[in-house]
């Protein structure tokens, strides 16, 4: 196993080294460059910036080196000095902005994946345990409709038939009238009132699918030989379903947690977009759309650890958990 | 609670949120939105300024009125009537950047009158000479005006900014061309404390306008005149020792010195940074957080006309929100005052709603009007010559149905001109902008044939004069402003396919638009230009940079001859370029504006941008008892938009209700 482990880490340096790199020159392939970006705001406001000025800007903002260049730059100064640059945009440190926005990001991604899993775990385990029931039913549709709307239209949706029915405007966490008021329970009351859209339109995508692939995972194992001989044995029916075959069919919820964990970190961007969210996802939207090269590159990079660590975890809790993948080693569980 | 000193004290310590409500006196337990201080003190009509402030005065924490004051502060005479102290502005905005409060913190050393058309008038400097037929220009300074942290302003900050920020390399690698008439930059001359020369070569036609317009001036801009020496100084490379620097740069890190200075007097971001507008930034958007707020500034140098000081209304809020909602709030009566990001789709909702809801629309006069720019700096020589035929852009232009175009997209409602300035703007002369503008299917045929597009293709469009096949490509991208530019190129091409005109729309990202269109290489683009105080901002109707739509090639030539997207113009457009620098360098006001109706008739002449329908109005939203709102003015940037109804003088009927 820790040889594994040694291995597994090892390979994941130079993964996380090409991604970086691919996504460094992919930010940096569109025509242009951040001060492109500069100059269409001088320009809708009816300023201009001549060519001379414009090539004094770029040698100041090292732009005019080529992209490899700047890519190695960037890259030792993280590796050294732990500095992931600096945000043209905003004219912060990358790090600094992360920072600010990470409580909100990893909380409300963190209430999302707790709540949702829990709603899919109970309703796919019943749906596939009672499978055509009427319940069934109602879930199934229910997970369809879930799947087929994409979160920012139902945000849309809510946050209209909010206004038009009681008159109030939900967006961003708190209302205006307690956004520089002290915490308080009002506030409290206020912040948990605005939280729970978001988290519903943000679960509502995952929660379907997972409730899907539970429910179908589910009633392959429901019918194995193991089920039948257990409940020859006598075995309580409801012992006998959380013991056996939904330990089995957890598998892919295990498999995904890798997925989930750059997830917590770069948001969601539509609906946080649309629910005026200052979650790390619209950041990076905005990074790549001005070209905010070291921003977006420090978020992609971050997503890119986080990915390759995820995945890591879910193998091992993979192993962990179900006999049959540890055996597949073929002995490294030794 | 009521202690306002409480609030200041609050907003510093914020960050302890917890132990700070204690201290504030709010129970947790509460389920009051009221902040640590209440701001809706009754309002004295009879008190020379804000509650707020004379309770700080009585605390010692201010000093009293008179001192703040400067010996001849300039009278306000509010538009309906004077006004009550107090209240919360509460205002929008999608962008997380500075936008509407640069106007409110914004201070001139000449401000624009509050007329139709905005005139420059008195401000920090409340005279001054033109003097050598406009080569000096002497600004007599506002004596006893201070920041809004009671140091004083004096001359001695209009020479900083001269010469450690116009004079320096790095934060201005090129001095700013505002104030280089005819090329060569100007000089300031410090007189006296409160006395100030501006020394041109040549003479300078325009300064009086530029100074009044922040989008060069103002503290977002890179070449503004109003820089707070006392503060600026510690952050100044001439000023302090490497080392210093080096403490303050890790202290604020920011990619390149100039950044770092430019993010010290950054007035949206930077809560430290002294300024001299009605209202100063206390708390800045921070991380995920979606409000700022601005409260005003103590040392404000207006008064109305009973001599109590101004701004009457307190502090103003900006909260950050999408398109949609900041629509839905301002349909709920939630926004104040709004003039920036009200989505043009919203705008029945908006007006449906105002009765009940308790706040009104204004109808201010809209700038917009979407245009076709036709590339006559083409590179290719045959359409070059083509588009700059009278009778081919005459052709277009009688082909396009407008009447149906403005029936469809604005009830009627829209007007219907060519881009040719606007009847409010001073250059502009009656009847402009009508020519070749109604729709005529006969005509615009007699008119293509005339330019020569005689020979048509099997699918029977016209091919080009070199028997060719004609296809045009239209360009654009989504502005924001007026009649989307796709929606345009989509009328545009239904009605030239029926003249024999073959148009394809092809629309663009805005960062590859600003990399690729000012190099000249296209047929056409529709956007809409300025049509209101273009003479500061030229390159709309003079070829003078890459980004005039109707003739990149010829604007890039303008900036430098060697340009290699650059194309040496003739004739009328020549003209322009001719015309435009003499009235640069003309100050004399009757020969200047006779320059400028030269320059507005070529192109009223000429249609070298054929203009659609504007956008009839631009919505004002505010609330229902703000007083002192001008019921019409022009929304455009140039004129500082909602600001053209003086915000400092605006004042809540019932201020209590907004705080």
């Amino acid at each position: 196993m820790a040889g594994y482990l040694v291995r597994r880490l090892l390979a994941m340096l130079p993964t996380v080294l090409l991604i970086s790199l691919v996504s460094f020159l992919i930010i940096q392939l569109p025509p242009g460059d951040f001060l492109t970006t500069v100059v269409a705001k001088l320009q809708q406001q009816g300023q201009t910036v001549g060519s001379d000025q414009l090539a004094a800007l770029r040698a100041q903002y090292a732009l005019d080196k080529s992209p490899l260049e700047q890519y190695f730059r960037w890259m030792t100064n993280i590796v050294l000095h732990g500095d992931f640059g600096q945000s043209f945009q905003y004219n912060k440190p990358v790090s600094t902005l992360l920072g600010e926005r990470l409580p909100l990001t990893l909380g409300l991604g963190l209430a999302t994946w707790l709540i949702g899993w829990t709603v899919a775990l109970i309703a796919g385990i019943y749906s596939a345990a009672r499978r055509y029931s009427k319940l069934d039913y109602v879930i199934t549709a229910l997970t369809f409709l879930g799947l087929a709307v994409p979160g920012f239209l139902i945000a849309l949706t809510v946050v209209y038939l909010e206004f038009k029915l009681f008159g109030v405007t939900l967006s961003g966490l708190v209302s205006p009238e307690f956004e520089d008021a002290s915490w308080n329970l009002g506030k409290l009351l206020d912040l948990l009132n605005h939280l729970w859209l978001p988290v519903l339109v943000l679960a509502s995508g995952g929660v379907a699918g997972t409730i899907r692939v539970l429910r179908a995972n589910l009633l392959d194992e429901l019918h194995k030989p193991y089920v039948t001989a257990a409940r020859a044995r006598g075995l309580d029916e409801r012992k006998l379903l959380m013991r056996y075959p939904t330990r089995v069919a957890l598998n892919p919820f295990i498999a995904t947690i890798g997925w989930t964990i750059p997830a917590l970190f770069d948001g969601e961007v539509l609906v946080a977009s649309v629910l005026g969210l200052e979650t790390t996802g619209p950041l990076l939207l905005n990074a790549l759309k001005s070209q905010d090269m070291y921003l977006a590159g420090g978020i992609i990079l971050i997503a890119c650890v986080l990915t390759v660590i995820g995945t890591l975890i879910s193998d091992l809790l993979l192993a962990a958990v179900d006999a049959r993948v540890r055996i597949g080693y073929g002995g490294s569980s030794k | 609670m009521s202690d306002p000193l409480s609030r200041r004290t609050f907003l510093r310590v914020s960050g302890l949120t917890l132990s700070a409500s204690a201290v504030a006196g709010c129970s947790f337990f509460s389920t009051d939105a009221k902040k640590a201080s209440g701001s809706g003190a009754a309002a004295d009509a009879g008190a020379k300024e804000s509650p707020v402030l004379s309770a700080m005065v009585k605390n010692g924490k201010l000093p009293p009125l008179e001192q703040r004051l400067p010996k001849n502060p300039m009278v306000i005479k509010p538009i309906q009537s004077p006004g009550k102290y107090g209240g919360v502005l509460q205002r929008g905005q999608i962008d997380r950047g500075a936008t509407q409060n640069q106007y409110v913190e914004f201070a001139g050393l000449l401000e624009w009158t509050p007329t139709t058309p905005a005139e420059p008038g008195p401000g920090l400097a409340e005279k001054w000479e033109v003097l050598e037929d406009g080569k000096v220009y002497v600004f007599h300074l506002r004596e006893g005006v201070k920041w809004s942290d009671g140091q004083p302003f004096t001359a001695d900050d209009l020479m900083f900014a001269y010469e450690k920020e116009f004079l320096n390399k790095e934060l201005n690698p090129v001095f700013p061309g505002w104030l280089a008439p005819g090329g060569k930059p100007g000089k300031f001359v410090k007189v006296d404390d409160h006395t100030l020369r501006m020394e041109f070569e040549v003479p300078h036609g325009l300064l009086l306008k530029y100074l009044c317009f922040i989008g060069l001036t103002g503290f977002g801009s890179s070449s503004t005149v109003l820089l707070p020496a006392h503060y600026l100084k510690q952050f100044h490379k001439d000023f302090i020792s490497p080392a210093q620097l080096k403490t303050l740069m890790k202290k604020y890190p920011a990619p390149t010195w100039s950044d770092f200075f430019k993010g010290r007097r950054d007035i949206w971001k930077n809560a430290d940074a002294p300024i001299l507008g009605p209202w100063k930034l206390v708390a800045p958007l921070q991380g995920s957080g979606v409000t700022a707020r601005l409260e005003r500034n103590p040392y404000y140098w207006k008064v109305d006309e009973q001599g109590r000081q101004l701004p009457y209304i307190d502090s103003q809020q900006y909260t950050v929100m999408p398109a949609e909602t900041l629509g839905l709030r301002a349909a709920n009566g939630q926004l104040d005052l709004q003039v920036t990001d009200i989505q043009a789709e919203q705008l029945p909702l908006l007006i449906k709603n105002q009765e009940s809801k308790g706040y009104k629309v204004n109808r201010w006069v809209a700038e917009p009007n979407t245009s076709i720019n036709l590339n006559q700096s083409h590179p290719d020589p045959v359409l070059r010559a083509l588009f700059q035929k009278v009778d081919f852009r005459a052709g277009l232009s009688h082909a396009i149905n407008r009447k149906e175009m403005n029936d469809a997209l604005f009830a009627g409602q829209g007007f219907i001109r060519h881009p040719c300035a606007q009847p409010e703007d001073e250059y502009f002369e009656k009847g402009m902008g009508q020519r070749f503008i109604e729709y005529d299917v006969n005509e615009a045929n007699k008119r293509l044939d005339a330019a020569g597009l005689t020979q048509r293709g099997p699918d029977g469009m016209r091919l080009r004069p070199d028997g060719k096949k004609m296809q045009l490509v239209g360009r654009c991208f989504e502005v924001g402003v007026g009649i989307d530019a796709i929606s345009v190129l989509e009328y545009a091409q239904r009605y030239w396919k029926a003249v024999g005109i073959d148009l394809v729309a092809k629309p663009m990202t805005p960062e590859l638009w600003y990399e690729e269109i000012p190099h000249g290489d296209y047929d056409l683009v529709a956007y809409p230009p300025a049509t209101i105080l273009w003479d500061i901002d030229s390159l709309w109707y003079i070829p003078t940079n890459g980004l005039t739509y109707w003739a990149p090639k010829y604007g890039n030539w303008y900036g430098n001859p060697k340009d290699k997207f650059g194309l040496e113009p003739t004739g009328d457009i020549r003209k322009l370029q001719t015309l435009y620098d003499q009235l640069v360098t003309t100050a004399d006001k009757d020969k200047r504006l006779d320059l400028g109706r030269q320059i507005l008739k070529l192109h009223d002449q000429n249609v070298w941008i054929i203009g659609t329908v504007g956008t009839p109005f631009q919505p004002l939203i505010a609330a229902g008892d703000l007083r002192n709102v001008r019921p019409d003015a022009i929304a455009s940037f140039r004129t500082h938009y909602e600001n053209a109804s003086s915000p400092e003088q605006m004042y809540f009927d019932s201020p209590e209700k907004h705080s």
